[in-house]
């Protein structure tokens, strides 16, 4: 019908009512009403499992971390075995031995992750350098925020030392006379 | 005894308890060491040699008897307390020395101060320094372990066993592994420490010509001491 309205488009303050919002209009006039939501389902569906797939690697790379810093310290109890026993005939407590090893684990943890800290910021510098628009403007733009470099190094650190609390209570129990033998 | 830092009555230690192999390897070992003395422990092979010295260093525990380390009666004892009374009454010299690597002479001779007191302080260095200097040491005390010669990387291990003071050193053939000059170097080194402070020394070993020269000689012969020499 020329002269007429079809259609009305509506911008909310918070996206995410959209529906809710729609569903008001519907009810409250005789007219049809979408929300973006709804009409760009597909893309959520999307958006979800991408936050999902997301979620299961950043679980799966956390814990081959773990298992990565565990393993190297199994090793290393194992080589230190003979010195563990010095160190108990010495008079060193299980818990002092334990504590080397945690100790251990937290620092490959934190060193792990400013290096990892530092390759990520490399590589974005690269992406913002190399990949960009034909008028200079990058793709996109991304900041890292300084506090999720404290939250990563805390993470790690923490992943860490958990992750050495196998090794180091084997290393704790080890019977002095048996390690120092060999 | 008052003046005896060690005392052992009737130690039997057996293996697999309880069990069809049950296999008793010390047979009632009764072993009294006095203040300041430099014993000899001999024996063949397997006569229980290292069982004893584990018992005495209290590495490991008896099955029966008792053990008291400068009057303290070790029977009563858990496992923290009897690591520290270990830590604080007992220095050791192995056969293969078994210093850390990765750490030079002086580091090691501290390694045991730092046990005890949990941080290094100015004391601890000076004290290593002694103690590598009583040892000869003086020159190479910032050397890696690895790079000093057995006889030299056994003078740390005696510094080392010397650092907290203990009442005793017990020491498992510390010359076994060295040639002839530098086991009689590392003998005397022993022997004058003794003299100069009074540390009791317990020493393992295979050689005859040496156990000859302390004060006494205790035989181990099948779990059981043999007849005594002086």
């Amino acid at each position: 019908m020329v002269g007429d309205v079809s259609s009305i488009d509506l911008t909310l303050k918070d996206p995410y009512q959209a529906d809710e919002v729609a569903d008001t209009i519907a009810a409250v006039h005789p007219v049809e009403a979408d929300s973006w939501i709804r009409t760009n389902a597909q893309f959520f569906t999307a958006m979800r499992t991408q936050t999902i797939s997301f979620g299961a690697i950043r679980t799966s790379v956390g814990l081959s971390v773990a298992l990565g810093i565990a393993s190297v310290l199994v090793v290393s109890v194992v080589q230190r075995s003979r010195e563990i026993g010095i160190l108990r005939a010495m008079g060193a407590s299980q818990g002092q031995i334990m504590r080397v090893f945690l100790v251990q684990g937290g620092i490959v943890g934190l060193i792990g992750s400013i290096f990892g800290s530092l390759l990520a910021r490399g590589f974005l510098v690269l992406w913002q350098t190399f990949a960009r628009n034909p008028d200079g403007t990058p793709f996109f733009a991304v900041e890292i925020p300084p506090s999720l470099y404290v939250l990563t190094a805390v993470l790690a650190t923490i992943c860490g030392v958990l992750a050495a609390a196998v090794p180091a209570l084997r290393a704790s129990r080890l019977d002095p006379v048996v390690a120092i033998r060999g | 005894m008052a003046d005896n830092v060690l005392t052992l009555q009737g130690i039997r230690k057996a293996y697999n308890v309880g069990t069809e192999v049950e296999t008793e390897v010390l047979h009632g070992i009764d072993l009294t060491l006095a203040k300041g003395e430099f014993c000899a422990l001999i024996g063949p092979s397997g006569s229980g040699k290292s069982t004893l010295l584990n018992i005495i260093g209290l590495l490991d525990r008896p099955t029966a008897g008792s053990l008291a380390i400068e009057g303290h009666d070790t029977g009563t004892l858990d496992d923290r307390r009897l690591t520290q009374l270990r830590g604080h009454s007992i220095g050791f010299v192995f056969q293969y020395h078994h210093l850390i690597s990765a750490f030079t002479a002086l580091e090691n001779v501290m390694m045991p101060m730092l046990v005890q007191r949990g941080f290094p302080d100015a004391a601890m260095h000076t004290r290593a320094e002694e103690l590598l200097g009583q040892v000869g040491l003086t020159r190479w005390r910032n050397n890696k372990a690895m790079s000093m010669s057995g006889g030299q990387q056994q003078r740390v291990a005696i510094a080392r066993a010397l650092a907290v003071n203990p009442a005793i050193v017990l020491a498992d053939e510390p010359t076994g592994n060295l040639d002839t000059k530098s086991a009689d170097t590392v003998f005397e080194l022993m022997r004058d420490v003794n003299k100069a402070s009074g540390t009791s020394f317990l020493v393992v070993t295979h050689n005859m010509a040496l156990a000859k020269r302390c004060d006494r000689t205790i035989e181990v012969v099948d779990g059981r001491i043999g007849a005594p020499s002086s």
